[in-house]
């Protein structure tokens, strides 16, 4: 993908490999300690801690998959699955999380960190006559493939939607 | 606050629940609550989301409960006029077919 100028980042580099080098400007403020293992660093992150805060994540999750190049169609099913991995970030875990999206093999990448523990992915969709647990299914239907991981402070669920 | 709207109209026998905006869990306790006060004032609730430009879990959720305190009175709640990524949800988690209203009341909408 061709990465067009980044308004909100001091580093237009957000494409594979390209770009890696410590050019500054890169550090990315957050509660959490960047792993460092994969995905660029930039202005390609947004932290959350309160249930007002969702909005303005699906807003960020909008405009920066638009910049990487997926179809509004693509994003609105990104939005879902990023607004219900931040809600159970904000139901089962206290402090908060963070986000970070990149394109990475031609496939959007969305790292959802917080201090929760490792989420138990693989479970059927509920029926529909129950009142909750449907969110981590519903990522599982959207999403080309999921991770979830422990990391240093907390736990880090990958998303992947090819572009 | 988020641009999340509910607004209530009665009709004969039934109250129509318009929603607009964007439903996430921090519209999901007004929704409930707005929700359960109309079934306790009619025995159809019928919920317009042609407005609704978004929805997730946290707006199930309400719908379900609801659906719930229905069933407990024998009072019914359907859901309209879904499209796009909330008709999604809904397809997703089986609660469109759920909630979906008889088609001699949907004419009525």
């Amino acid at each position: 993908m061709s990465e067009p100028f980044d308004g909100d980042s001091m580093t237009g580099s957000s494409g594979d490999a390209a770009g890696s080098g410590s050019s500054g400007g890169a550090a990315v403020p957050g509660p959490f300690g960047d792993e460092g293992t994969s995905g660029p660093s930039g202005g390609d992150g947004m932290s959350y801690e309160a249930p007002d805060d969702l909005r303005a994540v699906r807003v960020f999750v909008t405009e920066r998959a638009l910049a990487l190049g997926m179809s509004e169609a693509r994003i609105d099913l990104l939005t879902l699955a990023v607004s219900e991995l931040t809600t159970n970030t904000l139901q089962h875990t206290t402090g908060g999380g963070h986000i970070r999206l990149f394109v990475d093999g031609g496939r959007l990448v969305c790292d959802v960190v917080d201090r929760g523990a490792e989420r138990p992915f693989g479970r059927a969709m509920p029926s529909a006559e129950a009142v909750g647990g449907r969110g981590l299914a519903i990522v599982e239907r959207i999403c080309d493939d999921v991770y979830t991981t422990t990391v240093p402070g907390g736990t880090l669920v990958r998303i992947c939607l090819d572009l | 606050m988020g641009n999340f709207e509910a607004r209530t109209s009665a009709g004969p026998g039934r109250i129509t629940v318009t929603l607009a905006g964007e439903c996430d869990l921090a519209a999901r306790e007004h929704l409930t609550a707005i929700l359960l006060d109309a079934l306790t004032r009619a025995r159809a609730v019928f919920v317009d989301l042609a407005r609704l430009t978004f929805m997730d879990s946290s707006g199930v959720h309400s719908l379900i409960t609801a659906h719930h305190a229905a069933k407990h009175t024998g009072a019914h709640i359907y859901v309209v006029n879904a499209a796009g990524p909330v008709a999604s949800v809904l397809e997703l988690t089986g609660v469109g077919a759920l909630l979906r209203a008889p088609a001699e009341e949907r004419r009525h909408v």
